[in-house]
């Protein structure tokens, strides 16, 4: 059962999904690890939660990016949120 | 979305399969090892009777040159191998060192300086599954080949999610192909999914894991010290080169001793002794029970007098340090017997058998009028391809098993012999299936091939060492006896396979679970 022809998006949609949804869906994923993580543990146990978690996040944020209309957007989206979390890590200290 | 599980599913399905194929065979790397090895096959001690001081001075009688001042490995007998592995250096002239390796027989102290190891066969099929095979990046490939696995799983259930219940109780071997192939692959998805959910987050992990450590070490961190810390606290110690030189130190054994009294049903893994003849030197012990989940253990004495400095207690240890030992387990298969190993094994075959139904729904869906006979021969090479790489893994194995056995063990570099047999038979095999251009055909005669090859297993083995089948029966050399059985096994039922069912009706599964 191939996918029905409409569903499918053109070449560039397409390498723009694909690209965010490995290196964007990776940026945001450690980004937040990092970030949100830094509040809440010690560096060890932030370091031991973000190597197996990371791996849950990377993927849905990969699902997500294929999931959406436009490629455009995704990557807006997770650009935003890759400065909101780097500006977490820095401004604090 | 339903593009996207194809289309990630297509690009890794041989990676994967070999990944599976290969891991499966590699949970057995240890138990194997007395077949590989027939030097090593004599009879094990009691691990808790060796005395590791005398086999040092054996070897420091063995070998006058043996430098002890900076580091040096036991590994300690098993049953898998009963022989004690040493690891550490020699001083050539001044300031010069080379590494030393060397086993000792535990019942005489007899010391074997290792040049070369004479045989690595598990070993490369080890490798092989993370694909190490290929220089620097070859860890990597295969980390992204489990993060995507993980990916086309959840895609996976999001796509079959509306009818994986219909499916799942319609499942039957009647019918059209497409139909048996689709659910199949579904039924026998659900049924192994935690087991493969598992398996693509901790081979993401040991495959990724500096990607993402290296996120922290650049946004958070100002060194390495605390990666360290987490992942390996016991090789946080620093040591000074020019400590005050140490008289009377405690003594291997009395540590080993104390190890056995405190966690009897444990057996040491490991032993590193560091700055052995220095005021600051240290006696680490590794220590597992292999039959639970947390329960291995590193523990750090001074050399000096003796008190623990470090510590991961076995079942008591703190989160940070008991996460990462977990996810090796859990991948590794080494918290239940050899009973789980064997369930682990049946999974990785329903999981290759799964990527392999995935590739064959593929091909089918596709093979109608909607596509243009272009479309269709690209189609049809690619599910080739895939097939002869895979199926072909089967009669390669018995190869690399043949060529361990039949490549003398007196020849120098026998290893890159059996490699390159094993590499070479691989590749031609493959070769040979791109010019069968029927499925069944190609699937029938690798297991053809594959039946007689793993039929001459046993024999050559019986011609090459003398132990043959009923021979290591009766002298209970279990670790021996079973390798060629389960060949033997394997070769006989994939011979009534090819007589019995693939006359008829081709069913690919039997040749998987094969």
């Amino acid at each position: 059962m191939p996918a029905n022809k409409k569903h499918l998006s053109n070449k560039g949609q397409r390498a723009l999904k694909v690209t965010a949804a490995i290196i964007g869906g990776y940026f945001v994923t450690v980004l937040f690890l990092n970030a949100i993580g830094g509040f809440f543990l010690e560096t060890g146990e932030l370091l031991i939660t973000s190597m197996y978690s990371s791996f849950f996040i990377w993927v849905a944020l990969m699902v997500l990016a294929f999931l959406s209309k436009n490629g455009w957007k995704i990557w807006g989206i997770y650009i935003l949120l890759s400065i909101i979390f780097y500006a977490l890590i820095f401004i604090p200290k | 979305m339903f593009h996207t599980h194809t289309v990630s599913g297509i690009v890794i399905s041989f990676a994967l399969f070999v990944c599976f194929y290969a891991g499966a065979v590699a949970l057995f790397m240890d138990e194997i090892y007395r077949w590989e090895n027939p030097e090593v096959r004599f009879e094990s001690v009691n691990p808790k009777d060796i005395n590791y001081d005398e086999a040092l001075e054996a070897l420091t009688l063995n070998t006058p040159n043996l430098y002890l001042g900076k580091f040096f490995n036991f590994v300690p007998p098993n049953d898998q191998n009963p022989s004690i592995k040493f690891f550490g250096k020699l001083t050539l002239g001044k300031e010069k060192t080379e590494f030393f390796k060397a086993h000792i027989n535990p019942h005489t102290n007899k010391v074997t300086p290792v040049k070369e190891a004479k045989t690595e066969m598990m070993r490369t099929i080890y490798r092989l599954h993370f694909f190490s095979q290929i220089p620097l990046v070859g860890k990597f490939i295969s980390g992204f080949v489990a993060l995507f696995f993980l990916f086309a799983l959840v895609t996976g259930i999001l796509i079959h999610w509306k009818n994986m219940v219909a499916k799942f109780y319609t499942f039957t071997t009647k019918g059209k192909w497409k139909q048996i192939w689709t659910n199949s692959h579904v039924t026998l998805g659900v049924i192994s999914l935690p087991f493969q959910i598992v398996f693509a987050v901790t081979g993401a992990i040991l495959g990724l894991v500096n990607l993402i450590l290296l996120s922290s070490y650049i946004l958070i961190l100002d060194n390495n010290h605390e990666i360290k810390k987490a992942f390996k606290p016991h090789n946080v110690i620093t040591y000074d080169k020019d400590a005050q030189m140490l008289e009377n130190g405690v003594r291997i054994n009395s540590i080993t001793d104390a190890i056995y009294s405190n966690y009897p049903d444990k057996e040491i893994t490991f032993i590193r002794v560091n700055n052995f003849d220095k005021q600051d030197g240290t006696i680490t012990i590794r220590l597992d029970d292999k039959t639970g989940i947390t329960g291995d253990g590193v523990i750090v004495y001074g050399r000096k007098d003796g008190k623990i400095i470090q510590a991961a207690i076995p079942d008591n240890k703190s989160y940070t340090n008991g996460v990462y030992p977990f996810l090796v387990k859990l991948h590794y298969g080494t918290f239940g017997g050899l009973f789980l190993k064997i369930i682990y094994f049946i999974l990785a075959m329903i999981t290759c058998y799964i990527i392999i139904s995935g590739v064959m729904i593929w091909r089918t869906a596709r093979d109608n009028k909607k596509y243009t006979e272009k479309q269709r021969k690209f189609h049809h090479r690619v599910t080739k391809l895939n097939l002869a790489i895979c199926l072909s893994m089967f009669p390669a194995l018995a190869v690399i098993f043949i060529a361990n056995k039949v490549v003398p063990m007196a020849l120098e570099n026998r290893i890159f012999y059996v490699n390159s047999t094993f590499f070479l038979g691989w590749l031609l095999l493959s070769i040979i299936g791109l010019f069968w251009n029927d499925y069944r055909k190609l699937n029938r005669n690798y297991l053809l091939i594959g039946s007689f090859l793993s039929l001459l297993i046993p024999i050559v083995n019986g011609f090459v060492t003398g132990d043959w089948l009923w021979k290591t029966l009766s002298n209970a050399q279990y670790y021996v006896f079973s390798v060629d059985f389960t060949w033997l096994v394997i070769g006989v039922s994939s011979l009534l396979t090819c007589r019995y069912y693939l006359q008829k009706k081709d069913d690919l599964k039997k040749v998987i679970i094969n």
